[in-house]
């Protein structure tokens, strides 16, 4: 084999398709039914006894009766639903109501028998830090299945919204690169880089290139202390390291990792860390403390800036960037608003993002946003407004069930205990349904990498803009 | 299911139909939704039975999305419940704006859409059949292919030729007197059609000359078609075979939905059919239906002003469909620049649909519409399906011809981009 050759079947022997790893991993902790059918069931005895009569005793279609006495038996006991809520030996006197969809045919048949299909209580006690219960189904099903959901019926919820529902995504008619989209042959890239990229060669110290490529632009933020336990911190890692990404812990959990775990850990320290030998397996750390704009310096590791974001965050980021840092890493509330309650995190983004271009130092900073990503839609339209990345806090618990509280308006977190594997699963699932819908997304626009996506506000349809145009010329109620 | 089971349940559903009313469900209620809410789902049941307006007090007019259709009103120089002398109002439509091409007018401005045969049950598709030909308007095979069964109401039925080419053949496009190349579905724009793998029976795999028990995913776009010149030659392929038809073109709604309205345009076709994002869909991601591309309330007035900048709004047809729920929303959108509307989702709510959103199953709709179950599919009759249809178009021409006469117009026509009549109440 010529040498040509033989560099070219290495390369192809060495590529591998960034695929991530589904497997079904079912809820360890029981989900509330959705549904539950409200029988009368004094009118279901009366009503059996009733269509006993009419199919069984007596003709009922014609002069004649059709089929033998088994048949005529099995068709007056052929209950009106094909999900199996009436199937137990009870029939509808204890319906299965975990098997209900309220497709509502019970109720369209008898709907003297059936008084309702009712919402359970137990499934709108599922809100979430804001988050509706639909939103958390969703998002336990993607754990579940590793799939994104596909159902008939169009969009059911409200016109728009704030904060992230008022954006959408657009989508390219003819012209596009992409020939199949998602269901191609051909590959959409995923993968960002957080860190800095000078845009000058320098033969200065300073002018190395301080960059970590991830797989798919989402981080797990493991940072609020409260929120963890070893369940929590060992299926991170775990996840991470499946689906080619990075997870944000403290750094006192950090130290106790293998040298292993730590390739996959985002260290998060403070000033009085001095053992910096331990930050050797690590690729990047993350700091809080950084008042004076001085960053903590390790080598080659890619230096974030961990901020409460707040409206005036600009300037900031300028002096850090100025400092040495190389990303910048926003923290907004879980209902994505910024600590001021002001601004939500699209706004301070978007704010953000083209104060760099102005200043042309955009690729020599990253900027990574957590707080109010919850849903896969975040994803997308967090790049578009200038994020090269975002973490998932809340997302990650619900995929793994842990329980929800608002105490004297200070959100808690208590994760449960369960299997490594079954949560690094869970985690995995989850990721891997929201990459197939940013790659939908990238897709329906017709690009092939999502770092063409970053700030590309043009390929966003803001509502406000928009109604603008449609209704301000039409008078106001 | 036997025989005997099936007449029982289908007697039982109509029956019960005509039955409900919203006194029927309580507080609590699982039916409906922001969109379609429950009074709407009852409301529309009514005039599916009546053939006439809701008279009960029941909310008939809007729904609960918070914006769009459901913020807009007329400003009525009269009331439309008492209008009385509104018969001789014209609510009819000419589909061909050109100087060529044959002229069709249809009864009302209004047809029916796209729902292609596996995506929805050939019972389902007779229906609309028969009551587009009792009307005079029009039906949609959609992306699935042509059912010989259809044949008889072929002067009503529009032939759909999306990107799969599932089921297209000469003689499907020489027999229609409307041809629409889908190029994309608001539901899911962007992405080609999904029919799941338990849909896809042997019967429905047979029509679209595919492998049967897999999922089909239609590609996106047309592969031949990657410019407007190509659209163009598209268009023209179209008419060489059946000179004799009308083009209509369907496109989603992206942020250049301007742009590509007058690519249609200059590639000689006759209709632009708009769907816009909150379309109804057998199966579609769930990410795609909310995100991607902008609702037709957005869209219509976009296109209306565009058309008219440049100087061929009256050269072409504008169709708007994507969560037309009811006679209101037709007036809205013709008030915001639309020529008239397309309608699906509330031909299958007329038909028993409660919204439950199990369509992509093979045997997830438990009434007959959304499956190609055999079984199930029985128990819609078709010959029912269409009465009930053609009493909720009687309804709809009622109330459009009321509102006409509430705003002082004498016909449809003199709607269009008036959007002076319309009030808003939307988050200012």
């Amino acid at each position: 084999m010529s040498p040509v050759h033989a560099a070219e079947a290495d390369v192809r022997s060495n590529y591998k398709r960034y695929k991530i790893e589904t497997n079904y991993a079912p809820p360890i902790f029981k989900e509330p039914a959705r549904f539950e059918p409200k029988v009368r069931k004094l009118r279901l005895a009366k009503m059996l006894i009733e269509e006993f009569f009419e199919y069984v005793l007596m003709d009922s279609f014609s002069r004649k009766a059709k089929g033998n006495l088994t048949e005529r038996l099995k068709a007056m006991l052929d209950r009106p639903c094909i999900y199996g809520v009436f199937s137990s030996p009870l029939g509808g006197f204890k319906p299965i109501k975990e098997r209900c969809t309220a497709c509502m045919r019970c109720k369209q048949e008898y709907p003297d028998v059936i008084e309702d299909i009712v919402t359970t209580k137990e499934f709108l006690s599922l809100e979430r830090f804001g988050m509706r219960p639909e939103d958390v189904m969703t998002l336990w099903y993607e754990a579940k299945e590793g799939k994104e959901l596909v159902k008939g019926m169009g969009y059911r919820g409200s016109f728009a919204g704030p904060g992230w529902d008022s954006i959408w995504l657009d989508m390219s008619e003819i012209v596009r690169p992409t020939r199949d989209g998602k269901m191609g042959r051909e590959y959409i890239s995923t993968s960002t880089d957080i860190g800095r990229r000078p845009m000058l060669y320098s033969n200065n110290s300073d002018g190395q290139i301080r960059m970590v490529t991830i797989e798919l632009p989402i981080i797990l933020d493991c940072s609020n202390r409260s929120w963890l336990n070893r369940s929590v911190i060992e299926s991170a890692i775990y996840a991470a390291e499946k689906c080619g990404t990075l997870v944000i812990i403290p750094v006192e959990i950090y130290v106790k990792l293998s040298d292993g775990e730590r390739r996959y850990a985002i260290p998060l320290i403070d000033r009085e860390f001095k053992q910096s030998e331990l930050l050797n397996a690590c690729k990047a750390f993350e700091t809080e403390n950084h008042a004076d704009f001085e960053p903590l310096r390790y080598d080659d590791k890619v230096r974030i800036a961990r901020i409460n974001a707040d409206g005036k965050i600009d300037d900031m980021a300028i002096e850090l960037v100025n400092n040495g840092y190389d990303a910048i890493h926003l923290v907004f509330r879980p209902d994505g608003k910024d600590i001021s309650n002001n601004y939500h995190a699209k706004d301070v983004i978007r704010s953000l993002h083209n104060r760099l271009v102005r200043e042309c130092i955009r690729d020599e900073i990253s900027i990574i946003a957590t707080g109010g990503i919850n849903m896969a839609e975040h994803v997308p339209k967090a790049i578009l407004c200038g994020c090269d990345a975002v973490c998932i806090d809340t997302a990650l618990h619900i995929a793994l069930q842990s329980r929800f509280s608002i105490n004297d308006g200070k959100y808690e977190i208590r994760p449960r205990e369960f299997d490594k594997e079954w949560g690094a699963q869970r985690i995995a699932n989850l990721l891997a349904a929201w990459h197939e819908q940013f790659i939908e997304a990238l897709s329906a626009m017709g690009k092939r990498d999502g770092r063409r996506l970053r700030g590309d506000v043009g390929r966003g349809i803001f509502y406000e803009e928009l109604k603008k145009e449609a209704f301000g010329d039409i008078e106001h109620a | 299911m036997l025989n005997l089971a099936i007449e029982k349940h289908k007697k039982n559903l109509q029956r019960g139909l005509e039955l409900l009313s919203i006194d029927s469900f309580t507080n609590e209620t699982a039916l409906g939704n922001k969109g379609w809410t429950d009074e709407l789902i009852i409301a529309t049941y009514e005039q599916a039975l009546t053939g006439r307006p809701p008279s009960s007090g029941i909310e008939y007019r809007k729904g609960n999305r918070g914006d769009g259709f459901d913020a807009l009103d007329f400003k009525y120089k009269l009331d439309p419940s008492e209008a009385k002398d509104y018969d001789s109002i014209d609510i009819s439509l000419e589909l061909n704006r050109k100087s060529y091409g044959p002229k069709i007018r249809i009864s009302c401005p209004w047809y029916g859409a796209g729902m292609s045969y596996g995506s929805v049950s050939l019972n389902f598709m007779l229906a609309r059949a028969k009551a587009a030909q009792i009307y005079n308007t029009f039906t949609s095979t959609g992306e699935g292919g042509y059912p010989d069964e259809l044949l008889p109401y072929k002067e009503h039925v529009i032939t759909q030729v999306s990107t799969g080419m599932f089921g297209v053949k000469e003689e499907t496009i020489k027999r229609c007197r409307i041809m629409e190349f889908k190029y994309a579905q608001g539901a899911k724009p962007g992405l080609g059609g999904h029919l799941l793998a338990d849909k896809n029976t042997v019967d429905v795999a047979k029509m679209r000359e595919a492998v049967p028990n897999v999922s089909l995913y239609q590609p996106f776009p047309f592969h031949s078609v990657y410019s407007v010149e190509d659209h163009k030659k598209h268009v023209d392929w179209a008419r060489t075979m059946n000179p004799n038809m009308l083009v209509s073109v369907k496109v989603s709604t992206p942020i250049d939905v301007d742009m590509v309205a007058i690519g249609i345009y200059y590639a000689g076709a006759h209709i632009i059919h708009l769907d816009g994002g909150y379309g109804g869909t057998g199966a579609a991601p769930e990410f795609a239906k909310k995100n991607i591309a902008m609702p037709i309330e957005l869209a219509i007035p976009r296109v209306h002003n565009y058309l008219i900048q440049e100087g061929v709004r009256d050269d072409i047809l504008l169709m708007a469909s994507g969560g037309i729920r009811t006679a209101h929303d037709i007036a809205k959108a013709i008030a915001l620049g639309a020529d008239g509307c397309i309608i699906g989702t509330a031909e299958a709510i007329a038909v028993g649909c409660t919204q439950c959103g199990n369509c992509e199953r093979g045997r997830g709709c438990q009434i007959g519409i959304a499956t190609s179950d055999r079984e199930l599919s029985q128990l819609l009759d078709p010959d029912w399906g269409a009465r009930r249809i053609i009493n909720l178009y009687k309804a709809w021409s009622i109330e459009l011809k009321r509102i006409l006469y509430a705003l002082g117009l004498s016909s449809v026509r003199e709607l269009r981009g008036r959007k002076d009549l319309l009030r808003y109440s939307g988050y200012a």
